[in-house]
């Protein structure tokens, strides 16, 4: 595998109106990988996507390819070469396939009028549109709803079938908004499956979460994006080993006056990193659970709390995201 | 409340969507605007009228001049053909085609003859009417004219009878006259005795007859006796010896004629007596006579003199009759110099026939034009704007615009989609009214397709580019109506526009319906070659070209300011706050929400159990909240509610009371 990025996104900045959304953002991307940008809702990931496959046009920065990489028919290069996006637009949304937050597809038209219409978009020749279209009704499990108008489908086959319509001129980068959101866990689990797919015939994957523990198992990259800037990019192992360095203390107690213990315990100097309320749990993060434990039985004993029920562990993805992105 | 809030929401939906707004309240307005501009302070008709003399002369000269008096555009031309022409062209209204010798004569017909074009039917009577009311007029002025010859001769003849009267009763007293002296002279002739008494002159001349008579026989009875004795002597000679009986008969013979002398003796002194008496009685008669004769020979003198009286008056009696005859042989010459003398003529001198330019007569051949052109407006219009607005609203936008497909590209295919949807109904259209109508389709092929194809065009795009100007289906639908209904108000297919405003008039020339529906009028009702449509085609056209050029530029602009931050994202909000609030920026420097935005944000990037967390039964932390920044009235709203998505939006709502009473003030303190 060649080692030089297929897209690098440089110093991208975005703005709507006097609002800045995307603040320099810049990020490579690697062929064949899964690459995962994770932020709260708002936080700019849809727009840093867009901008990515040229929708929209980024105030500063530029979003280059790979030339030589995409282009390689043609051009031959020893020398990695890159072009603008923005300068090459009929080119790059050849190299891009995007499956938005909400399927994009026309929904009085069948799931292989779908194919078909998006296909000729891509000006594919007839014998490549069969056979792509027949490819990915069967990779994304809808042969049999091959015929079925595509507002009849159900919720998951409608993400299946959006998923196909942007792979349909077999592009070399894979863009996904949000792909499982608002799916139960089965469908989430067909669909990553799908993703993890797609990704071993060699599509490079860049796909947008708000769900760390989601993608952590399948993405090779991370960035964590918040209020429209890169926080971090790494591999989940490495974000985990960077950002777990606390423990999380969960306590359950009666009557359960959790602000008045979480002030109690949260003094200066303690090694208490923070304190939240959870439903009906108090969640304490601290590098010492041992002496924060101590103290912190000794504070319910003085409020006369009766602790029900207490678990010490290393926090997950999810929390560690809420930590990074300080929700 | 409820009901108040149901129709607040309404108008602040209705009003916030700007365009639909627009189009909803503005555009009925807008039409009753141009409407009532166009139609306002004009009751006549812009009319030309068109005609052609084949010979000119006084008569024909007024009629002329009558037309040019009139208010109307008035043209000439060179013969019929070219008049008829025009017509067709919709550059003039009629046509009048004078007679040849136009004159008025007893034996002669005039007819001035109406070329009129029927398929402009809300006009072609008006223009009948107009250009009638002023041949009217003409051959009102000719008739009296001819009538005021007339009477003026009568009046004439009147006159010389007058005279003629006073004369006739002059002659009166004067025939008086002269029957008085015929009178006298006949009593005089009646006076004057020329008889004698009959019986003395006839006795005188019977007594005189007798005694003549008598005479003569004494006469002959003396001749006789003579005679006989002669005789009787000779005998006597011859025989000498006499018988007696001879003797007795000598003797009777003279006793006889002594006998009869004596009766003669006496009878003559009474006849003598008689012819004295009758003498006397005559000289007495003859006396009478002489008197009378006298007096006859005074009454001659004075039958005479009146007789020379009556001469003198029948002489001037001649004279005068003479005089007479004249004055009426005058008055008769007078009555014959009147030229025109039938009564139908006089009457009307002038008639006039209505001529159709063109055979067809049912009304709904006129019509086609017009509603085809009006189908396929409507149809161009509703159908590209949907299309597009379809392709707009769609989810399948975005991913149709990242394919490496060019804008260009839709715009064609959106085009090409509703011209063959619209070329296809007007085949069908036209088949059904050729078959049925008998509408001549082939009459000009080559100009009705260019025609249809250049208002095909010329709709769709502009249909096109209200799908690209409004963002929902309802608004693009009313701003298709509305336009075409201004289109539609403002043609001939309503009212003619020649009784517009002439400003408006001039504009409305241009309306593409006007265009459209005149030129396929043309083409399909009369021999109109493509030359004389080229330039309205091409303004169609050109047209058509400048507002898909528009559109592209409309395009490449939206595309610059795609998802661009909506200016009215707080109005988002209420569709839409979930998404709208993760967009609010955050304050930097503000750690806790400190003003509503920031709670409407923390509330937003709440998980659902965050929410439920700190808003369930038990307590309301974003009510607490909102007490903490002083919104009571907010936090009783906010403590009714248990949903997300209801606290959201009563912030939204707060947030956007709050903007208000800021730019309120902002604006006292900048006064």
């Amino acid at each position: 595998m060649d080692r030089a990025p297929v897209l690098r996104i440089q110093r991208l900045t975005k703005r709507f109106g006097k609002n800045t959304v995307l603040k320099g953002v810049s990020l490579d991307i690697h062929e064949g990988e899964i690459f995962g940008v994770v932020g709260a809702s708002g936080s700019g990931k849809t727009t840093l996507l867009r901008t990515l496959i040229g929708y929209l046009a980024p105030e500063e920065g530029d979003v280059r390819f790979r030339y030589d990489y995409f282009v390689k028919r043609i051009v031959q290069s020893d020398k990695p070469m890159y072009a603008s996006i923005y300068k090459m637009p009929k080119l790059s949304r050849n190299i891009f396939g995007f499956a938005s937050q909400e399927p994009s597809f026309y929904k009085k038209l069948t799931v292989r009028e779908n194919l078909r219409y998006f296909g000729s978009l891509y000006n594919l020749p007839k014998r490549a549109l069969d056979s792509n279209t027949d490819i990915l009704l069967a990779l994304m499990d809808l042969k049999r709803a091959q015929n079925t108008l595509a507002g009849d489908l159900s919720g998951g086959m409608e993400r299946r079938l959006d998923i196909a319509c942007a792979l349909i001129h077999d592009p070399e980068i894979l863009i996904l908004d949000e792909p499982t959101s608002d799916l139960d866990p089965l469908l989430r689990d067909h669909i990553w499956s799908l993703v993890q797919k797609i990704n071993k015939k060699g599509t490079t994957i860049i796909l947008a979460s708000h769900h760390l523990s989601e993608v952590e198992t399948f993405c090779s990259r991370i960035a964590i994006i918040k209020d429209g800037r890169i926080v971090d990019v790494a591999s989940p192992a490495r974000l985990k080993t960077k950002y777990a360095e606390s423990q999380e203390i969960r306590i359950q107690t009666y009557p359960g006056n959790y602000a008045n213990i979480s002030r109690s315990i949260k003094k200066p100097g303690s090694r208490v990193f923070d304190v939240q309320i959870k439903g009906s749990e108090l969640l304490i993060y601290s590098d010492q659970p041992q002496i924060v434990l101590h103290d912190l039985l000794h504070t319910l004993n003085n409020m006369k709390e009766e602790l029900i029920d207490i678990k010490v562990s290393r926090p997950g993805l999810d929390e560690l995201f809420l930590r990074i992105t300080g929700k | 409340m409820k009901l108040i809030s149901i129709i607040k929401k309404n108008f602040k939906l209705l009003l916030r969507a700007k365009a639909s707004a627009f189009t909803v309240l503005v555009g009925p307005l807008l039409i009753v605007l141009l409407v009532g501009l166009a139609f306002s302070g004009k009751t006549s008709y812009e009319l030309s009228i068109g005609y052609y003399a084949p010979t000119y002369n006084n008569l024909t000269d007024d009629f002329i001049e009558g037309l040019e008096q009139s208010y109307y555009y008035i043209q000439e031309f060179k013969n019929e053909q070219s008049c008829v022409k025009k017509i067709e062209e919709g550059i003039i209204h009629t046509c009048i085609i004078f007679p040849k010798d136009f004159e008025i004569r007893n034996e002669q017909r005039n007819e001035l003859r109406f070329l009129v074009d029927y398929s402009r039917m809300n006009l072609v009577y008006k223009v009948i009417e107009s250009v009638s009311d002023i041949l009217e007029i003409e051959s009102k002025e000719l008739s009296y004219s001819l009538t005021q010859v007339l009477l003026s001769k009568i009046n004439i003849t009147v006159h010389d009878l007058d005279e003629d009267i006073v004369f006739v009763s002059d002659l009166n007293p004067r025939l008086n006259l002269l029957m008085a002296d015929l009178q006298k002279a006949n009593t005089n002739t009646e006076a004057m005795r020329f008889d004698l008494e009959e019986v003395s002159v006839a006795s005188l001349n019977t007594r005189f007859s007798a005694l003549n008579k008598t005479i003569t026989e004494i006469q002959n009875k003396g001749l006789e006796l003579i005679n006989e004795s002669m005789d009787y002597i000779e005998i006597i000679k011859d025989d000498a010896g006499w018988d007696e009986n001879e003797t007795a008969e000598l003797e009777e013979d003279f006793n006889e004629l002594k006998n009869e002398t004596l009766e003669l003796y006496n009878a003559t002194p009474e006849k003598i007596q008689s012819v004295v008496s009758a003498i006397t009685k005559l000289s007495s008669s003859l006396d009478e006579l002489e008197s009378d004769l006298n007096k006859s020979k005074q009454l001659k003198e004075d039958t005479m003199e009146k007789l020379a009286s009556a001469k003198d008056n029948l002489s001037s009696l001649q004279t005068s009759l003479s005089d007479l005859k004249n004055a009426l042989e005058k008055s008769r010459n007078n009555l014959k110099s009147i030229s025109i003398t039938r009564a139908e003529t006089i009457v009307s001198p002038v008639n006039t026939k209505i001529e159709p330019v063109i055979s067809e007569t049912s009304k709904l051949t006129f019509t086609f034009p017009f509603l085809l052109v009006l189908v396929i407006m409507f149809v161009a219009l509703l159908l590209s704007s949907t299309i597009i607005i379809f392709e707009k609203n769609s989810k399948a936008f975005f991913r149709s615009f990242i394919t490496p497909t060019r804008p260009e590209f839709f715009v064609l295919t959106t085009f090409l989609t509703s011209f063959i949807v619209i070329i296809l109904q007007t085949i069908i259209i036209l088949g059904l009214a050729n078959y049925y109508l008998q509408v001549p389709l082939f009459k000009n092929a080559l100009s009705t397709v260019l025609v249809l194809l250049a208002t095909t065009t010329f709709f769709i795009v502009l249909g096109m580019a209200v799908g690209y100007l409004f963002s929902t289906q309802e608004g693009a639908i009313m701003t298709s109506i509305v336009l075409g209904a201004v289109f539609m108000f403002l043609s001939n297919l309503v009212v003619p526009l020649e009784s517009l405003a002439p400003a408006f008039s001039k504009i409305i020339k241009y309306n593409p319906y006007v265009i459209s529906s005149e030129l396929l009028r043309k083409s399909l009702l009369f021999k109109i070659e493509t030359s004389e449509t080229w330039m309205l085609i091409l303004i169609l056209l050109g047209a058509a070209l400048i507002i898909l050029l528009l559109i592209l530029l409309f395009q490449g602009v939206m595309r610059k300011k795609r998802i661009r931050q909506p200016l009215d994202m707080l109005e988002n909000m209420l569709l839409h706050p979930e998404k709208a609030a993760a967009k609010i920026p955050t304050k930097e420097g503000v750690s806790r929400a400190g003003n509503l935005k920031l709670l409407l944000k923390k509330v937003s990037d709440m998980t659902q159990a965050e929410f439920e967390e700190n808003v369930n039964l038990r307590q309301n932390k974003v009510t607490e909240w909102a007490k903490s920044m002083g919104k009571k009235k907010l936090a009783s709203k906010i403590k009714r509610t248990l949903s997300k998505n209801e606290i959201m939006k009563l912030l939204v709502e707060e947030i956007k009371k709050e903007e208000k009473k800021e730019r309120k003030t902002k604006k006292k303190h900048e006064d």
